[in-house]
């Protein structure tokens, strides 16, 4: 600490020595050094009234001002969008995709360059081995979340899997049961799908959730009809990360006899989980949010008591019939090796993301006032952070924060510029579901990687609040809410 | 087993796992290895230390192979890890 508190005067004798060095030739060059070291003097100031940084915080704040500095030193002043800096941004999107881990890659790799036989093929040796393997991963899969191997179906990924679970359940069924139960901030294959069904003459109810983001089991148990086929809750939220209490949801619809259907691609391999104690009946997973490769997935369909589904995918008669086509034996081995290094790797990764989740929200929350954390505080997954900035706008964050890889909300909504629809849910203002940003964080980050971000992002929203005039307003106590933004006619 | 193979056995996992030039495996592999050998070294009963070698033995040859390729395929660097320019350049 004593080192960061010497600073200031360091720098500022260093900015006012070389303004008066300068020839007037490369005012303008200087003007934009003096301007940058400033910048880190003042930041060190405020830093002086946060004592709660720990020592190692302090180093990488430390060093962090080295690199800017000696840029800086270097000539190409670093301006405060960070441009001059070298080197790939850093990943916390691990809700919308993970890295590969090499030991995956290492089990995949021979069926990729020696063992390339149809797994479906029956008569001759390299079919038997690709088929081996594939059973193997299905077992894999099928223990880590407390499946019989014969119960899980390999499919493209979680879209397919959702998409065959409700549409397959519900064209199933379509003689005698025709609702359908849903909540409104699943994810969007969910929520498409039943609009889907609900143009093909099915009914749908989408539960609403409360300001946390959870559903409520009174409004399950309310809405449940005696033609309800099914009713459909994600277990981990993709966009704010709250678990769902699926438990018992599932209780709930096992004494109905109505089939339950979980969306779990954000929870397997995360949070531990069992199906049967969960009552769960079909539950999708996904492939490449668990380290594994991207276009596969798998669907859990139970057999006691049975769910039977119309498939959506017919041919050849693969999967039970089920899902036909041939499977991807490089996926799916890469998948089962995903499960299994989950399985193994859950209670330390469970740890390491939760310490790294605390130290981002403590970071955050004590370097950047009026912060808000989106969703349920205890009822989440650690490892999806979803923090709303308010007087900043959202875009321009994510803009200026392209050092870090993150997103406003889901992958899939991210082009647009809507706010999200599951913040909008939460009954978050149309303001702040503006200025969301979901920090993922997952195996492979770094206290680092949380330490860097922090830093960029607590520079980047005085620098955007410096800008904007509500700031200015909320810092002279203007209510904005009581402002009358256009004239009445 | 011996107390020097097994450290040899520590040393090249290390090692290979320093090769990678992916910063965050780099980085999770060197924790996990250091991680893993300090846990079982309380290992007393002869088959468990058998067990724990044989499959360390195993990640060796995969931080092997996947350090290789991680070396055929190298990305940019991250930008934590940039280097500070030197002065006299």
């Amino acid at each position: 600490m004593s080192i960061v508190l010497r600073k200031p005067t360091k720098f500022s004798r260093f900015a006012f020595y070389s303004v008066a060095k300068f020839s007037s030739e490369k005012a303008k060059k200087q003007q934009k050094f003096t301007f940058c070291t400033q910048g880190v003097a003042k930041e060190n100031n405020s830093q002086d009234q946060k004592p709660q940084l720990s020592s190692e915080e302090a180093t990488t704040a430390a060093a962090l001002q080295q690199i800017t500095t000696s840029y800086s030193n270097k000539g190409y002043a670093l301006d405060v969008t960070e441009r001059t800096v070298l080197g790939r941004p850093i990943y916390l999107d691990a809700q919308s995709t993970t890295p590969v881990d090499p030991r995956v890659l290492d089990a995949m790799l021979p069926y990729y360059v020696s063992q390339y036989g149809n797994p479906h093929s029956r008569t001759h040796a390299y079919g038997w081995a690709t088929e081996e393997a594939v059973e193997k991963s299905r077992a894999n899969v099928a223990a880590l979340i407390g499946a019989d191997a014969k119960e899980i179906i390999f499919t493209s990924g979680a879209t397919e899997s959702n998409n065959a679970a409700i549409k397959g359940v519900a064209n199933f069924y379509k003689e005698r049961k025709r609702h359908i139960i849903t909540t409104q901030t699943e994810h969007k294959c969910v929520l498409d799908s039943c609009r889907h069904l609900q143009q093909n003459g099915f009914e749908v109810t989408y539960l609403p959730v409360n300001k946390e983001g959870l559903v409520s089991l009174e409004d399950v148990k309310n809405a449940i009809r005696p033609d309800t086929v099914l009713v459909s809750v994600m277990m981990v939220n993709n966009e704010i990360g709250v678990i769902q209490p699926v438990e018992e949801i599932g209780k709930i619809c096992r004494e109905r006899k109505v089939f339950f259907h979980t969306d779990a691609a954000q929870a397997v391999g995360k949070i531990p989980l069992d199906v049967e104690k969960m009552h769960i009946d079909l539950m999708s997973i996904s492939g490449h949010k668990i380290y594994g490769p991207k276009g596969i997935g798998a669907l859990y369909v139970r057999r006691k008591p049975r769910v039977r589904l119309e498939p959506i995918i017919n041919g050849g008669g693969q999967e039970r019939g089920l899902r036909s086509g041939t499977l991807p034996a490089p996926l799916v081995v890469g998948m089962g090796a995903a499960c299994e290094v989950c399985m193994e790797e859950m209670e330390r990764d469970y740890q390491h993301v939760s310490q790294l989740s605390e130290r981002l929200i403590r970071q955050i929350r004590s370097s950047i006032p009026h912060v808000v954390l989106n969703g349920s505080e205890v009822h989440r997954y650690p490892g999806n952070v979803n923090f709303s900035f308010a007087y900043v706008e959202g875009e321009s964050l994510l803009m200026a924060l392209k050092k870090v890889a993150v997103s406003s909300g889901s992958a899939c909504t991210s082009a647009s510029l809507e706010p999200s629809y599951v913040l909008r849910a939460l009954g978050v203002d149309e303001d702040m579901a503006h200025t969301s940003i979901r920090f993922g964080l997952g195996r492979f980050t770094t206290a680092k990687e949380v330490d860097f971000t922090v830093e960029l992002a607590k520079r980047h929203v005085a620098r955007l609040r410096d800008m904007s005039p509500l700031w200015e307003m909320v810092q002279e106590g203007i209510d904005l809410k009581s402002i009358q933004w256009t004239q009445e006619h | 087993m011996s107390r020097s193979e097994v450290l040899r056995l520590y040393r090249k996992m290390l090692k290979y796992s320093s090769m990678f030039s992916d910063y965050n495996f780099r980085e999770y592999s060197l924790a996990r290895v250091k991680e893993s050998f300090r846990q079982n070294k309380l290992l007393q009963d002869e088959e468990a230390i058998l067990k724990a070698v044989e499959k360390a033995q195993k990640n060796l040859q995969m931080l092997q192979r996947q350090a290789q390729i991680s070396q055929m395929f190298k990305g940019e660097r991250l930008v934590i890890e940039a280097e500070t320019p030197s002065r006299n350049k």
